[in-house]
């Protein structure tokens, strides 16, 4: 899909807005009901929606705006997330062509796969934080459940995604249509 | 490949490098230790809080109303029970009045520290971290309310953290809990000296304490007052972990907070109005002795 400048305003706007109620979900109603530990990477599965089915040489820029949305939530800050973004969509950018990403499990698979490359780059920068592998062993235990839980549920948010993005039919995912 | 693609690919590649060059130099700047906000980023903050906010008092509505119902059944219950506590506590509170004055007295006659008047304020949690990796709370209060960045944050049972980053109307809190927050602490009983860091599981690591210190099982643990960032003597936890290695020249240490995080809904932050005046220290001590300057 290669879309214009100002056809991008619309679905992105939607996008952020959809970032912002989850992340309400995710920073406020999460935790009030006793689930303050685990938090769904929503920000991460846009991030790689975007990458994998936007061909726009503005995604960087799209990516920047979600995790600057998400940095509102969070004191992670939008500069590790973007830094870990771009270089993934540029990953994704080599391979995504030979991924066949219309297939349910297979995204399930692959987006297991990307949250663990995101979680390796970032706990790159959390070692040097803290120049010790603690905090990342700790990390590591909370990121196996959140990333299982987070790639479960990644083809209904593409799908949602999906419907905002308004993608043809050939770019739907199958099975989920 | 035409024109247009082309075009694109050299535009994405300009940009990709761009936001690239200003990712590195954002996280270059990022120190974990506290953040100051530009005015667009404080103002969207204080409009999402304001969402979080609403959601937070409809649910604490909702489970007011429902936890006011059984507290009425148990009422009548406790009330028997906690009748004989306040006589218990009567008796000590009589025993803590002494100790108190002796403690005055004995305070006044070593000179010991100057007293820090500090003024407390009450908030109440509107939201949490929407990241799992950082252990950070956001409270109702802000600028205007007359917090500060770096101010401690407490409740009756213990150490919170500090204020991290705050907007006019809303402050977001770094917990104990996380890796990036560092306490200066003491052991209450033997007086061993540590740095403690958040952990995994909830619970906190506290680092750099020789072998041989004497310290056991469910010893509590306190704020030393160094590091210009805590009162001292705030309750941080027990010791509820120790393995002593004989290849290790220190002890691995975990302590339970005492602060029970999972049903936090109220925290006190801590203002010094002398703060100013600290921060004037500090600044001092970290200035680069200038060789042959006057001062």
């Amino acid at each position: 899909m290669n879309l214009s400048t100002l056809k991008l305003l619309r679905p992105m706007g939607l996008t952020l807005a959809l970032l912002v109620v989850l992340e309400v979900i995710s920073a406020t109603i999460f935790p009030l009901v006793g689930i303050e530990n685990y938090q769904i990477p929503f920000n991460i599965l846009i991030v790689l929606y975007l990458s994998f089915k936007l061909d726009s040489p503005y995604l960087a820029l799209l990516i920047l705006s979600v995790q600057y949305f998400h940095s509102l939530f969070s004191i992670e800050g939008w500069a590790i997330g973007t830094l870990i973004g771009v270089l993934l969509s540029r990953i994704i950018y080599l391979f995504k062509e030979i991924i066949d990403f219309f297939a349910f499990p297979l995204v399930i698979l692959v987006v297991q796969a990307c949250l663990l490359s995101w979680f390796i780059f970032s706990s790159l920068f959390i070692y040097f934080q803290n120049h010790s592998f603690g905090p990342v062993w700790s990390r590591f235990w909370v990121f196996i459940p959140e990333s299982l839980i987070a790639s479960l549920i990644s083809p209904v948010l593409f799908l949602i995604l999906e419907r905002i993005w308004k993608q043809n039919e050939e770019a739907s995912l199958r099975g989920l249509n | 490949m035409d024109f247009s693609n082309f075009k694109n690919h050299r535009l994405r590649w300009g940009l990709d490098i761009l936001i690239l060059g200003l990712s590195l130099y954002g996280v270059s700047r990022w120190s974990g230790k506290s953040e100051h906000l530009s005015p667009a980023k404080s103002f969207f903050i204080t409009n999402m809080a304001i969402i979080q906010q609403s959601v937070t008092s409809v649910n604490h509505e909702l489970s007011g109303l429902y936890n006011n119902y059984l507290a009425n059944i148990e009422a009548s219950k406790e009330n028997k029970s906690l009748l004989n506590k306040v006589a218990q506590l009567e008796n000590q509170i009589f025993e803590f009045e002494e100790l108190v004055k002796e403690n005055k007295r004995l305070k006044k006659l070593l000179q010991f520290g100057k007293k820090q008047v500090k003024r407390p304020i009450l908030s109440q949690i509107v939201g949490w971290n929407s990241s799992s990796h950082f252990k950070v709370l956001r409270i109702n209060k802000g600028f205007k309310d007359g917090i500060r960045l770096q101010s401690s944050v407490v409740t009756s049972k213990g150490l919170v953290g500090y204020i991290y980053r705050l907007t006019d109307h809303f402050a977001d809190v770094l917990t104990i809990l996380d890796a990036n927050n560092k306490v200066d602490a003491i052991v209450a009983r033997s007086r061993s000296h540590g740095i403690l860091e958040g952990y995994e599981q909830g619970k906190i690591l506290m680092k750099y304490v020789s072998n041989i210190e004497p310290v056991i099982l469910n010893d509590m643990v306190l704020t030393s007052g160094l590091g210009n960032l805590y009162p001292k003597g705030v309750r941080i936890g027990r010791i509820s972990k120790i393995e002593r290695e004989s290849y290790s020249v220190t002890q691995h240490i975990e302590i339970t907070p005492s602060v029970d995080f999972g049903n936090l809904e109220e925290v006190i932050v801590l203002i010094f109005p002398d703060r100013n005046k600290k921060d004037k220290e500090w600044e001092t001590l970290n200035r680069p002795l200038q060789i042959g300057s006057k001062n």
